[in-house]
């Protein structure tokens, strides 16, 4: 990673804070952990709804975009099936169909759809600020302490379940008690996904989400989530995973995130085309290929639509145009959806989809018939699916099942199979909402005016329509206010005011799923009703406890039919007569009333009896009940038979008594006895209070036998009651006896002695009586240590208890009779505790040599009363020079222990070691033996002056280093030295110095070379015993300057000019001293002086060619070259050559052309004439010193002459006469113009020849063929218009 | 032959005046220990209309700078006057960025990922109209500091803006690219790291130092595209050559 972009991760949480896209959904955290974010297309309410639109935007970059379309209609493909494949979707740096370099561009599209869809990633990703691979972590807030806690755990796999994450906090929704990225679960709300951590299966630390790694883990090969981030190029994902559909499938179950009621919503993706600028409205997901994103992004607004819920507003998508993409080709197939009979179709109706799957035409790949797959989806969460088997002509289908009235987006998904391409078609298919018949009755019909009349409604949905329809049926009519039936209820009334005919209408307004429908029906109502009638029933008197019988009456109406009439009652005494007592008998028109008081009640009642028509109208009729008081006898409940031993009693027997008239408090209570010997009267005792009572009967001592008790309750009035029981007493045997034993103390190891008592019986001879022992600590004192001695009734026991035990026990004397009858006695026994020693196991005597150490000897110790882990121990020595105490040390524990005895260094003899165990009552034992310590040659010792680092042609210089030994002098050690790499460091350049104990050693490399070699210092005693030592010395490569050499002097042909190179320039080039394997890096040509600027742009290149530029000057110029080479400057290297000088000499040159012309063709006699001679200096360098030469020739006089100059050239005279003979200065460029006007002297028929000519001076001339020029004219006479006039 | 005596080159591409007096670092600040200068925000509401034109002279930089004369091959020498680095969040590794380097001789160097079209090195030198253009975009982005806390405050103020109720908006670019863009002048250094910015231009078009910058890094990214481009290995052909 470079530093810039370790910089950026580094910066990454500040840069981009966590209040933004920090979950699994786009949005949570900003302003809670919980918020899950929604498409754009739910607003909150539920349902179905309507589709999300996605376009390309072609404003920007239209001939990519256009390249996108297929990837998208794909794509959207894939969201509206909404499935799991796993095991397939991911392909990393391996898909056979995508070119090395080349991105999946339907891969990253789905991607960042599931962004714009409002998924964040269930990964860290780069957002977090964590490098690779901590970024495949599961998504997380900080937590409390601000920062991520990244740990893969024992797997070492980022994102997995045994992830150790500190106090970060779970953003990743997962599956309750399984966190397996690899399940989906039957339901998406919070029944079954969670996010806290608190449903983790046993043994997890952290929810997993389905990072590639993690799912291969779980067995799912070449397995990852659509969101997870990270692209690589040939990798192809195109198949959504569990992570990818549970997180959008959640937020699918609305704001209550429970799935299965009405909040739950979905949606269809539907791919609306390529637009231009399209709004948000028109295109919800906007896809453009543009410069606007270094490789793909999802930018998304939203706003919050209630607590943590928030909608997507805006989503773009952007595409790098500058990326290698790999767009999805043309398929080689066509799939068509031709059918999806019936179209439109009702709720609960099946559709048919009837698809083709076709070769796209000619330029294919393979011929024939598609087969295989087919998925038809219909956007909305509906599947069916086509198996082809490839036939000519072959037209699949499946069957999907209606839901609710829409317009859906049909889409059949080709998946491809043997060399045949996935692709998909699409088609709308609309559900329109099914119709209803509606019918209705009235009943009653015909009903009285102004009574209630039923109105009960049939709704039916006609097929092929099913299902249940909702909603209200609104019924109306006329004279009547209408009423309303709430589905699935079936009825509700009207009341008429008028009689006749009346219409009534109902209409059913319709869903969400069903059309509306109504009804009509006439109902018919009579005239006005007129109350019923009852006969009368005359009071009457009747006892306490008694009823009226069935008091017979009529009743009639004119409208209602007897039959129908209703009868209710009431009382005036509901104390005497509730209405639940008042019953009515007999039908039609005759009937009867039968009252019955409550019981023991009596006084006066008035019972009103009312009679009631289908019309609500009444009559009422009512008589008198009176209910005559009477004495009621007192009560008792029954007391059961029971039997009772010997001298016991029946204790308090429980038993009730009551009265109507006579307070409980005042009732009196008797008794009798049949058996006065077995129970006298007194011996019946009465208790209790109230109602209740109780009864204790005690027998007399020693008496059995059987009696009748007769118990009499009375009231107020005299009045009485009886209850007889029978009461056995049964014969009982007498216990035998056994005197008192004193509780005595005895010390631990003692027994009791023998301790007297008596025993005795009623019944059975006291040498028949036997003796039986317990003991309540039979630890302390077992029962075969409880011994009984003596005869008769004079008897001993001596109790023993067990060695070494103490405590307390209770001992128990049993007598037995004959009878089997027991007297026990018990008395304390307590055994006072007395110390006992600890042991300690024997220890064999040994020897050992001299700096050696015994090893941990084993031995063991115990204790009765003491815990082994508590003895402790203690060391003596007999010979402290030898084994101090110190060195004695105890290992071990319990009762196991361990002693290690360690000689102090270099000594030998004899030490006699004591080992000493205490127990916590201060009790001791002592265990000695013999440790011989025989003496031993000590190995002699030398230091290493550590690691050493030097450059190449250093050295390590003096080392200091000690030596020494226990027996030998340090002077008589012998030290010797050896390297691991005598190339590098012979052995013959390790010097080593010094003496006694203080040495050094010095380690010279080889010249040049650089490497790493391991000194081995070895120290030998007079014992021939051996020490060594090492170090490393690591010589650094230091690059030596390079050198070569060059042709030298270059000396191109004069008057050259432009580019000249020279091959083989550089001769030899030496890139340093065993550095073979550099290579040149580069030459720098220099310019030392070229004070006529005759070169320009000298190089050389790294093959040794010299190339420069020739301005055409003259002169001479000096460059200069270095060499650098690759081998870099580190730790004092050079890289650069000496400077090499060389020189480029050009000699001078010059190029002067002379013209001479008097711009005639004749001269004339005695005429004039006038020449001009022309300089021109086109050359390099300039011309000094040039000799002029124009002689008079004959024929010519009064020759006289002047002389301009220009660009920069100086005439040597302005004027003169006569021949012209001069020195002239001609600098590059420059022109001198003679002008010469003579007379011609000549006569007719002779020919003037005017001659100039020069002599270049110091420079060469390079064209001397123009350095002269002659005029000749002949002369004429001068004869004017010798032809005549002309 | 010593560079600076080159009689082709004008004035320095950035002049030490351009930058701030504070010294090195001047723009750069450390977003982990930095708190958020609240009282630095300034949000300026404009019209659609300016959303539009900001748009539109975004396109226009990069149509003009792609359709300049024929690019001339050049050979960068001495500093790296503007080094701009992107890089994308779904393909955040070592290696994976586009950087684009000017260097003080107006040689521009371009470096695309492996996963690009044109993957490798290209070069080309600026001429003068494109020099003096991206001095004025350099000129408008150093008078407008860009600080990305600073940004994200101001775009978190629009939204409570934009909102009927209170921070009910949001905006979130998900893989955004990381913007690293360092400015050099004779050993003073500036730098800015920024998220996403394009994105969030077109969100928050009244962000000025949001703007400057985006149109600066949509001019020098621009060079990337051009379809004149020359190989560094073809100039380096050529060189050897002769030619």
């Amino acid at each position: 990673m470079n530093r810039t972009l370790a910089l950026l991760l580094l910066l990454a949480p500040a840069l981009f804070p966590q209040s933004s896209q920090a979950g699994a959904y786009v949005f949570a955290g900003a302003a809670s952990l919980d918020e899950v974010t929604h498409a754009r297309v739910y607003t909150g309410t539920g349902g179905t709804l309507p589709a999300l639109t996605i376009c390309i935007d072609i404003s920007v970059n239209p001939a990519l975009a256009a390249q996108a379309e297929g990837s998208v209609i794909k794509a959207v493909s894939t969201y509206n099936r909404l499935r799991s494949i796993p095991n397939n979707n991911f392909a990393l740096n391996a898909s056979t169909d995508i070119p090395v370099s080349q991105v999946d561009f339907e891969s990253t599209l789905l991607h960042e759809m599931g962004h714009c869809q409002g998924l964040a990633h269930p990964n860290h990703a780069t957002e977090s600020g964590i490098a690779e691979p901590g970024r495949n972590g599961t998504k997380s807030d900080v937590g409390a302490n601000t920062i991520f806690d990244q740990n893969a755990g024992a797997d070492t796999r980022h994102g997995s379940s045994d992830d150790v994450r500190g106090d970060d906090v779970n953003l990743h929704w997962y599956i309750r008690n399984q966190n397996n990225p690899g399940q989906l679960p039957g339901l998406f709300d919070t029944s079954t996904l969670i996010r806290a951590l608190t449903a983790l299966p046993g043994g997890h630390l952290f929810a997993a989400n389905a990072d590639r790694d993690v799912m291969n883990a779980l067995g799912f090969a070449n397995t990852e989530a659509v969101m997870q981030q990270g692209a690589f190029t040939r990798e192809a994902q195109r198949h959504m995973q569990h992570d990818d559909v549970t997180t959008m499938r959640l937020a699918r179950a609305g704001l209550d995130r429970v799935q299965g009621n009405s909040d739950d919503y979905i949606y269809s993706l539907q791919y609306v085309g390529q637009l231009s600028n399209p709004t948000s409205a028109a295109c919800n997901l906007r896809v453009r290929v543009d410069a606007s994103t270094g490789f793909a992004v999802c930018s998304v607004g939203g706003v919050g639509i209630s607590a943590d819920n928030v909608r997507v507003t805006t989503a773009n998508l952007a595409f790098n145009d500058a990326t290698a993409w790999y767009f999805t080709p043309s398929e080689n197939t066509v799939t068509q959806i031709t059918s999806d009979a019936p179209d439109p179709s009702v709720p609960g109706q099946t559709y048919t989809a009837q698809v083709t799957v076709t070769e796209a035409g000619a330029g294919t790949a393979i011929t024939g018939q598609p087969s295989g797959t087919v998925e038809v989806s219909n956007g909305v969460g509906g599947l069916c699916t086509i198996t082809l088997v490839g036939s000519v002509g072959e037209v699949g289908s499946c069957n999907l099942s209606s839901g609710a009235p829409a317009t859906l987006n049909l889409s059949a998904r080709y998946l491809g199979f043997a060399g045949w391409d996935s692709s998909a078609g699409t088609t709308t298919h609309i559900i329109n909402k099914a119709n209803t018949t509606l019918s209705i009755v009235d009943a009653p019909d015909p009903a009285p005016q102004g009574s209630n009349v039923t109105v009960t409604a049939t709704l039916n949905v006609v097929a092929p329509g099913t299902g249940t329809p909702t909603g209200t049926i609104t019924v109306t009519a006329t004279n009547s206010a209408g009423c309303t039936i709430t589905l699935p209820s079936t009825s509700c009334v009207l009341t008429f005011t008028a009689s006749g005919a009346q219409t009534i209408n109902a209409s059913y307004g319709g869903n969400t799923n069903f059309n509306g429908s109504s009804a009509t029906a006439i109902g018919h109502q009579s005239d006005s009703n007129t109350p019923p009638t009852i006969t009368a029933i005359a009071d009457l008197a009747i006892n306490e406890d008694q009823n009226t019988g069935a008091l017979a009456f009529t009743v009639g109406d004119a409208q209602t039919p007897v039959g129908s009439l209703t009868l209710s009652a009431a009382s005036t005494n509901l104390a005497l007569v509730p209405l639940a007592n008042i019953v009515f008998g007999g039908s039609g028109a005759s009937r009867n009333v039968t009252v019955t008081p409550l019981a023991n009640q009596s006084g006066v009642a008035t019972i009103t009896v009312t009679v009631t028509d289908a019309n609500s109208a009444t009559a009422n009729e009512a008589f008198l009940l009176t209910v005559n008081a009477l004495n009621d006898l007192p009560t008792i409940t029954a007391i059961a038979d029971l039997a009772i031993n010997e001298d016991a009693n029946t204790g308090a027997i429980a038993f009730t008594v009551g009265d109507v008239e006579t307070t409980v408090a005042s009732l009196t209570l008797s008794a009798a006895s049949s058996n006065l010997t077995l129970v006298p009267v007194a011996n019946i005792v009465f208790g209790g209070s109230g109602a209740s009572r109780t009864v204790t009967v005690t027998p007399v001592v020693n008496q059995f036998g059987v009696a009748n008790i007769t118990v009499t309750v009375t009231d107020g009035n005299s009045g009485t009651a009886n209850e007889v029981f029978q009461l056995t007493v049964n014969a009982q045997n007498d216990l035998p006896t056994i005197t008192a034993i004193a509780d005595l103390a005895i010390n631990e190891d003692a027994n009791t002695g023998a301790i007297a008592f008596t025993v005795g019986d009623v019944e059975t001879a006291v040498a028949s009586l036997t003796l039986s022992a317990a003991s309540s600590n039979l630890t302390l004192v077992p029962v075969a240590n409880i011994v009984f001695g003596g005869s008769g009734a004079s008897r001993t026991v001596t109790v023993t208890p067990v060695a070494n035990q103490f405590g307390v026990a209770n001992i128990t004397v049993t007598v037995t009779d004959a009878n089997s009858g027991t007297a026990n006695e018990a008395f304390l026994l307590t055994v006072n505790a007395l110390n006992d020693l600890p042991t300690i196991t024997a220890i064999a005597d040994l020897a050992i040599n001299e700096d050696a150490n015994t090893g941990a000897l084993a031995f063991t110790v115990g204790d009765v009363e003491t815990a082994a882990a508590s003895l402790t121990l203690s060391a003596a020595s007999s010979n402290l020079t030898l084994v101090p105490v110190a060195n004695i040390v105890f290992g071990g524990s319990g009762a196991s222990r361990n002693v290690t005895a360690t000689p102090l260094a270099n000594q030998f003899g004899v030490a006699n070691i004591t080992i000493t165990v205490t127990d916590a009552n201060s009790g001791t034992a002592i265990e000695a033996f013999q440790l011989t310590v025989n003496a031993q040659n000590d190995v002699p010792t030398v230091s290493s002056p550590g690691n050493q680092v030097i450059n190449e042609d250093a050295n390590t210089g003096a080392l200091n280093v000690t030596v020494g030994d226990v027996e030998t002098a340090a002077a008589s050690l012998v030290l010797t030295a050896s390297s691991s790499n005598t190339t590098l460091i012979p052995n013959g350049t390790i010097v080593l110095a010094g003496s006694g104990v203080s040495r050094t050693v010095q380690a010279t490399p080889v010249a040049n070379l650089s490497g790493s070699a391991t000194i081995t210092l070895t120290v030998t005693d007079a014992g021939t015993a051996i020490g060594t030592a090492t170090f490393d010395v690591n010589v650094n490569p230091v690059n030596d300057a390079p050198s070569f050499t060059v042709l030298g002097t270059q000396s191109p042909v004069a008057g050259t000019f432009g580019v000249q190179t020279a091959s083989g320039f550089v001769t030899a080039v030496n890139l340093g001293p065993s550095e073979s394997g550099q290579a040149v890096a580069e030459y720098v040509v220099a310019e030392i002086s070229d004070p006529n600027g005759i070169v320009s742009a000298a190089s050389l290149s790294n093959a040794g060619t010299l190339s420069y530029t020739l301005t055409g000057s003259g002169g001479t110029a000096t460059l200069g070259a270095t060499l650098r080479d690759n081998g870099g400057t580190a730790n004092g290297g050079v890289d650069t050559s000496v400077q090499l000088q060389f020189t480029i000499i050009v000699i001078a040159t010059a190029n002067i052309s002379v013209t001479k012309t008097n711009n005639q063709s004749v001269l004339f006699e005695n005429g004039s004439t006038q020449y001009t001679i022309e300089l021109r200096h086109g050359g390099f360098d300039p011309a000094p010193g040039s000799l002029l030469t124009d002689s008079v020739p004959v024929g010519l006089s009064a020759f006289s002459w002047t002389c301009v100059g220009s660009g920069s050239a100086v005439c040597p005279a302005a004027s003169g006469s006569g021949s012209i003979s001069a020195l002239v200065d001609l600098p590059v460029g420059g022109v001198l113009t003679y002008v010469i006007n003579t007379t011609v002297t000549a006569l007719s028929g002779n020919t003037i020849s005017n001659t100039v000519s020069l002599v270049t001076g110091t420079v060469l001339e390079l064209d001397n063929s123009n350095n002269a020029a002659t005029d000749s004219d002949p002369v004429v006479a001068d004869v004017v218009f010798l032809n005549g006039f002309e | 032959m010593n560079a600076s005596n080159d009689s082709r080159r004008g004035l320095p591409l950035f002049t030490p005046a351009a930058f701030p007096a504070i010294g090195v670092d001047s723009n750069f600040r450390p977003e982990a220990s930095t708190p958020v200068r609240r009282s630095g925000i300034h949000v300026l509401l404009r019209p659609a209309s300016w959303r539009a034109a900001a748009r539109f002279l975004f396109a226009l930089t990069i149509v003009t700078t792609a359709f300049n004369a024929v690019a001339q091959p050049c050979r960068p020498q001495g500093t790296a006057l503007i080094e701009l680095q992107v890089t994308p969040g779904e393909m955040a590794s070592a290696g994976k960025e586009l950087i684009i380097w000017v260097h003080d001789n107006d040689c521009v160097l371009i470096r695309m990922p492996e996963y690009y079209k044109r993957r490798g090195e290209y070069l080309f030198a600026l001429t003068t109209t494109e020099r003096a253009h991206l001095q004025d975009l350099q000129r408008d982005h150093q008078q407008q500091p860009y600080v990305q806390s600073e940004m994200l405050a101001q775009a978190a103020a629009i939204d409570v803006a934009r909102s009927s109720v209170a921070l009910t908006e949001r905006f979130a670019v998900l893989d955004a690219d990381h913007y690293a863009l360092t400015l050099r002048h004779t050993g003073r250094t500036s730098s800015t790291r920024a998220l996403a910015i394009f994105q969030y231009a077109e969100r928050y078009p009244e962000i000025r130092s949001l703007d400057a910058l985006q149109r600066l890094a949509a001019a020098l990214i621009a060079f990337s595209k051009r379809d004149d481009l020359v190989a560094a290995d073809e100039i380096a052909r050529r060189s050897e050559a002769g030619q």
